[in-house]
């Protein structure tokens, strides 16, 4: 058995490639085992048609159209300019947590506690038309605001005076904390006798 | 006689002195938001009638007090009684019981009704903010249960007032002279209590409500109207008993009642912030003597202040011992930073702080004898309220 054959018959087993594919792999091996002739080779390197140029002209040609890789294999390294990312910001100077006590007309009155200094506590009536459009539903007895006094800093540099106000969104009550308390009452009457 | 009115400085010279043991104190307090009263029916027995709280301090006025007159509130105390509750009755209340660790707890009879319990398990912690009547109750019932659990079969169970009941009595004095003591609570009516028990049971929330902070509910039908008998002397305290001008509720049902105590009190404690609807012609002619001592605790919540200049007006013509244990209208702003103080005037209409004025209005008498009355911090006489 020929060298040739066995080397056919390797690439076919190992490629497990049909018989008409080994067949093309044997021409394509048949098509190239003679070598190259320089002037084919030349004809990679270079764009001037082969046997015009004079060999140190080849050589100047040659020597133009090479690119030089300094750093082979390292991936270039990009530098970008990035300007530093300015956020808005909100500078409090007073906040108070405040609870509705009563509504009227145009204004509601509220009893406001102080979160800034713990200090004695304080009573407002604030016009609705300082309350945003979404906020005006939830104005009722017992609920739940915030009023944030500051400077609001944009990214562009613009320092405003704000106040600003925001009812809370309570939760809702659910069914097992409403159950979770009448159970406990029935405890706390069991427990001190409240009855 | 006239009796003896002397005003102290406002840091009481004579404030620090306690009473002789024979001797009979009432001392209201009240800081413009919220009253309390303190009595001592003789030989250390002290009981304490609501809470509110010292605006310097932050402390429940009447444990101060008996602190300044070296009283020691854990045994002296017979017992706190909540006549309501409503946030500016009963500021500080929790720290009163937990105090006062041998009193008997008493409140309304309104209240008993497991729909109050469950507002209390509701509600009782849920505050983002200072003290609510629903959380200072919560609070002592907590104090009450660790107290059960320490005490287990000591433990002297809640007492509920209600309308006829005595719920204190005892007899004092020597081999030489004895005399009687009592404390009667004259309201809730049944039908003020299954009234109150309805008002309630609306205040409980429903499934997918919101957690809104719950607002004491009007009128004050609840509320635990008493009476103090000490040998010859009668004191009538009105809480806030309103008059609804129905025959079984209000002052009204007290007025016509043939079960409460006889007599006539030399002391009362006008109802309500001397508001015209919880005035009662009748209490006046038929439970108090002429001219008694009144005294009256002020209140002030945006525009509306009590007493009005008509309230003062009536009760002045009523009697001329009138008191009030502090001053009202006083519009006090907290002082801040110069912007911020510009900003808050072009938000709001109108912001004061609350809670400025703080005053004392304190009797004291022996049996057969007259009321000798002190007033202290910002208390004055009633006419005076509406003059600067």
């Amino acid at each position: 058995m020929s060298a040739q054959h066995i080397h056919n018959t390797v690439i076919q087993e190992q490629l497990n490639v049909p018989e008409s594919s080994a067949k093309l792999g044997r021409d394509l091996i048949d098509q190239f085992k003679e070598p190259l002739s320089k002037q084919r080779i030349l004809s990679y390197l270079t764009t001037p048609v082969l046997g015009s140029l004079s060999p140190s002209d080849l050589y100047e040609q040659l020597k133009k159209e090479t690119v030089t890789f300094k750093e082979h294999g390292i991936p270039p390294v990009v530098r970008l300019e990035l300007s530093p990312i300015v956020e808005d910001k909100f500078i409090s100077l007073q906040k108070w947590e405040g609870v509705v006590i009563e509504v009227m007309k145009d204004y509601f009155l509220a009893k406001l506690n102080d979160l800034t200094i713990k200090g004695p506590d304080e009573e407002a009536e604030f016009p609705i038309e300082e309350i945003s459009e979404e906020d005006r539903k939830l104005i009722k007895p017992g609920a739940v605001f915030y009023w944030n006094i500051g400077y609001h800093d944009s990214h562009r540099g613009q320092r405003t005076r704000v106040s600003i106000m925001r009812f809370r969104r309570l939760p809702a009550w659910r069914k097992e904390e409403i159950e979770a308390s009448k159970h406990e009452a029935r405890c706390i009457k069991e427990t001190i006798e409240w009855k | 006689m006239k009796p003896d009115v002397s005003r102290k400085p406002s840091n009481g010279s004579k404030l620090n002195i306690a009473p002789e043991s024979d001797e009979i104190e009432v001392s209201v307090f009240g800081p413009g938001y919220g009253e309390s009263i303190l009595l001592h029916l003789g030989y250390n027995n002290w009981f304490i009638v609501d809470s509110c709280i010292d605006p310097i301090s932050n402390e429940p006025a009447p444990l101060i007090y008996l602190n300044q007159i070296n009283v020691n509130p854990s045994n002296s105390v017979k017992q706190v009684i909540a006549t309501h509750w409503h946030d500016d009755h009963i500021r500080g209340f929790g720290k009163l019981v937990e105090n006062c660790s041998s009193a008997e707890f008493v409140c309304s009879g309104a209240l008993k009704s497991d729909e109050f319990l469950s507002l209390v398990s509701l509600y009782g912690n849920r505050s983002m903010m200072e003290n609510t009547g629903v959380e200072e109750m919560s609070k002592s019932i907590t104090v009450l249960q660790k107290r059960k659990r320490y005490l287990g079969k000591r433990f002297v169970s809640p007492k509920f007032a209600t309308a006829g009941r005595c719920l204190w009595r005892n007899s004092f004095g020597n081999s030489h002279s004895q005399y009687e003591c009592s404390i009667h609570s004259l309201s809730p009516s049944d039908a003020a209590i299954l009234g109150a028990y309805l008002d309630i049971d609306r205040l409980l929330p429903a499934v997918k409500e919101p957690k809104r902070r719950i607002m004491s509910t009007t009128p004050n039908h609840a509320a635990v109207a008493l009476w103090v008998s000490i040998g010859n002397h009668n004191i009538l305290l009105g809480s806030d008993l309103e008059e609804t001008n129905e025959s079984n509720t209000g002052w009204s049902v007290i007025v016509s009642s043939t079960t409460r105590p006889i007599g006539k009190a030399s002391f009362f404690k006008i109802p309500h912030h001397g508001s015209c609807n919880a005035h009662h012609p009748q209490v006046w002619t038929e439970m108090l003597e002429e001219k008694p001592i009144a005294v009256l605790t002020p209140y002030e919540k945006g525009n509306h202040k009590l007493p009005t200049r008509e309230d003062v007006n009536r009760i002045c013509s009523l009697t001329d011992k009138a008191y009030s244990t502090a001053t009202i209208g006083r519009n006090q702003t907290v002082k801040r930073d110069r912007i911020v103080e510009k900003t808050i005037r072009e938000t709001v209409r109108n912001i004061r702080q609350l809670h400025i004025s703080m005053g004392h209005v304190r009797l004291r008498t022996k049996i057969h004898s007259d009321w000798r009355i002190e007033i202290f911090g910002d208390a004055l006489p009633l006419k005076g309220l509406y003059v600067s």
